[in-house]
C-alpha cells in the first residue's frame, strides 16, 4: 500500500486557509476535514498543524477565539480574516497555474 | 507591524495564560484523536498512546508553536537590554558621551522633520477630501478589528444610506499580466465610480464609466503613474492597448497622475466585474465572505455624527434580517465611518 502523501509547509498553509473559508473550526476539526476532503490521500502531520496555525495567526491571516466544541468541551476555534481570504484567492490561483504547467509538461510526448 | 509589536508585549504579560491555553488546546486535540481511535476499536490506553504518538509529543509541539508565534524576540530583546544596562553602569564615562551624542542627533532629526511635515504633508491630494470616509466593522470583544465587508453588504449600505453618497468598494490583489513577459501586478479592484468619489482625475484618457463594473462588462484598466512610467515606457499610446490578464483581454483606458495612492500602491486598477475572484458567484452570494474596503462621500448636509447614526440603523436592520451572518447582539459589533483625513494624517 503506497504511503500517504505528507504535506509540505506551504501547502498545509493554503489548505488550512481553504478549510476555514466557509466556517470556523478548531485544530482537530481542520485536520479531520483535510483528510476527509482529500479522500484520505493527504495525511496531516499533526506535529506541523499547530505550529502552522500559530504562524498563520501571527501573519494575521486567521484569528482565534475560544468556544464550545460539538461535544460541549472548550476548544480554540480559528477563522479566516479579510487578508487571509485575499491570500487564499491569490494562492489558489498560483497553485492552479502551477499544477496546470506541471501537467502540461508531464503530458508532452 | 504595530499589531505584531503589541501582540509581543501582550504575550510577555500573559505568558502564564497563553501557556495554559496552548496546553488546553493541545490536550483537546489529543483527546479527540484518542476518542477516534477508541471508535476504531482500540482500548483506551492503546488509543491514547497512538494519539500521542501521532501528535508527536505535546512539549515539542508547544515549543514549535512558541517559536511560530513570532513573539519570542521580545523576551530576547528585554534580556539584551538588561545586559546592556549592566555594561553601561560599569562604564559611566562612555554612557554619558553616548547619551549626549544621541540627544544631539535626535534633536536635529526632529527639527528637520517638523519643517517637512509643516510644508509638505498638510492636505490630502484628493478633491474634497474632507468629506471622504471609510467604513469599518468591529467587534472587539471577539477580537474582530476592521473586518471588511462582503459584496452584499456594500450593496446594502449604498442602497439604504441617507447620509452617504457614492459608496464604493475597493480591494487589492496581485495578478499576472502578459506583456512581452508575464509580470506580477498589484491591482486595485474598484467600483466604477471609485475615482470620482475619491476626487481623482486621470492624467491621460479616462477613468471607469458608470456600468463598467457590471457583470459581463468589457474588462478595462487604469494604470498608475509609476507603473506607466516604469513598465510602459511612459508611452501615451498605451491608452487603447490591450493586455491579457486572467484569461481575458483588458483594454487600457487611462493613466493616473503622479500621486501617493491609498490604501495601497497599486500598479493598476480594474473594475470589480473584471476580477475573477470578486466576480465569482461565491463572493456575490455569501454575506459573510468579507474582504472589501468601503469608502464613501458624506452628503453636503451630513455630519459625522449623523452618518454614525445612519450606519447604526442600517447595521441593526441587517443583523436582524440576516442574523446568521452576524455576531450575536450581545457581542457589541458596530459599523462606523472614519474620516479619511483623520486616518491619513
Amino acid at each position: 500500500m503506497p504511503s500517504k502523501t505528507e504535506l509540505l509547509q506551504g501547502t498545509l498553509d493554503v489548505l488550512i486557509l481553504k478549510t476555514l473559508a466557509n466556517e470556523a473550526m478548531h485544530g482537530w476539526g481542520i485536520s479531520q476535514r483535510i483528510e476527509q476532503l482529500s479522500q484520505d490521500v493527504l495525511q496531516v502531520n499533526q506535529g506541523s498543524l499547530y505550529p502552522a496555525l500559530y504562524r498563520l495567526e501571527a501573519k494575521g491571516w486567521i484569528r482565534s477565539r475560544w468556544g464550545n466544541s460539538e461535544n460541549n468541551r472548550r476548544a480554540k476555534f480559528y477563522e479566516l480574516t479579510r487578508t487571509g481570504r485575499r491570500q487564499l484567492a491569490e494562492e489558489k490561483e498560483d497553485w492552479e497555474r502551477f499544477a496546470a504547467a506541471v501537467g502540461r509538461i508531464l503530458e508532452a510526448t | 507591524m504595530k499589531a505584531r509589536i503589541l501582540a509581543a508585549f501582550r504575550s510577555l504579560f500573559r505568558k502564564g495564560r497563553l501557556e495554559r491555553e496552548m496546553d488546553e488546546e493541545m490536550r483537546f486535540h489529543v483527546e479527540m484523536e484518542t476518542q477516534k481511535q477508541v471508535q476504531r476499536g482500540l482500548s483506551p490506553e492503546e488509543a491514547r498512546t497512538r494519539a500521542l504518538r501521532r501528535f508527536g509529543g505535546i512539549e515539542k509541539n508547544k515549543e514549535e508553536c512558541r517559536e511560530a508565534g513570532g513573539t519570542r524576540w521580545i523576551e530576547t530583546l528585554f534580556q539584551d537590554v538588561r545586559w546592556a544596562l549592566r555594561a553601561l553602569r560599569k562604564n559611566p564615562a562612555y554612557a554619558v558621551s553616548a547619551a549626549v551624542t544621541l540627544a544631539l542627533g535626535i534633536g536635529a532629526n526632529v527639527a528637520v522633520f517638523s519643517v517637512v511635515h509643516a510644508v509638505f504633508l498638510q492636505s490630502l491630494p484628493y478633491g474634497g477630501g474632507e468629506r471622504l470616509v471609510r467604513l469599518r466593522m468591529d467587534a472587539p470583544s471577539i477580537g474582530v478589528e476592521d473586518a471588511g465587508f462582503s459584496a452584499l453588504e456594500v450593496g446594502d449600505y449604498a442602497a439604504q444610506s441617507q447620509t452617504l453618497s457614492g459608496v464604493v468598494e475597493y480591494h487589492s490583489m496581485s495578478f499576472i499580466l502578459l506583456d512581452k513577459d508575464p509580470e506580477r501586478v498589484r491591482t486595485g479592484v474598484v467600483s466604477a465610480s471609485f475615482f470620482d468619489v475619491m476626487g481623482v482625475r486621470p492624467m491621460l484618457g479616462r477613468t471607469f464609466a458608470k456600468g463598467e463594473d457590471a457583470p459581463g462588462a468589457e474588462p478595462v484598466l487604469v494604470l498608475s503613474y509609476n507603473y506607466w512610467l516604469e513598465h510602459q515606457g511612459g508611452d501615451p499610446r498605451v491608452v487603447g492597448r490591450s493586455f491579457k490578464m486572467n484569461d481575458k483581454m483588458h483594454t487600457v483606458i487611462g493613466v493616473l497622475p503622479p500621486m501617493p495612492q491609498y490604501p495601497d500602491e497599486n500598479d493598476l486598477y480594474m473594475p470589480i466585474s473584471a476580477c475573477p475572484f470578486r466576480g465569482s458567484p461565491e463572493m456575490a452570494t455569501h454575506r459573510d465572505h468579507r474582504m472589501l474596503t468601503v469608502f464613501a462621500r458624506m452628503k453636503p448636509e451630513a455630519t459625522l455624527a449623523a452618518v454614525t447614526r445612519d450606519l447604526d440603523t442600517i447595521f441593526g436592520r441587517l443583523t436582524r434580517t440576516y442574523a446568521d451572518a452576524y455576531p450575536a447582539p450581545g457581542v457589541g459589533a458596530t459599523v462606523r465611518a472614519v474620516s479619511l483625513k483623520e486616518e491619513l494624517t
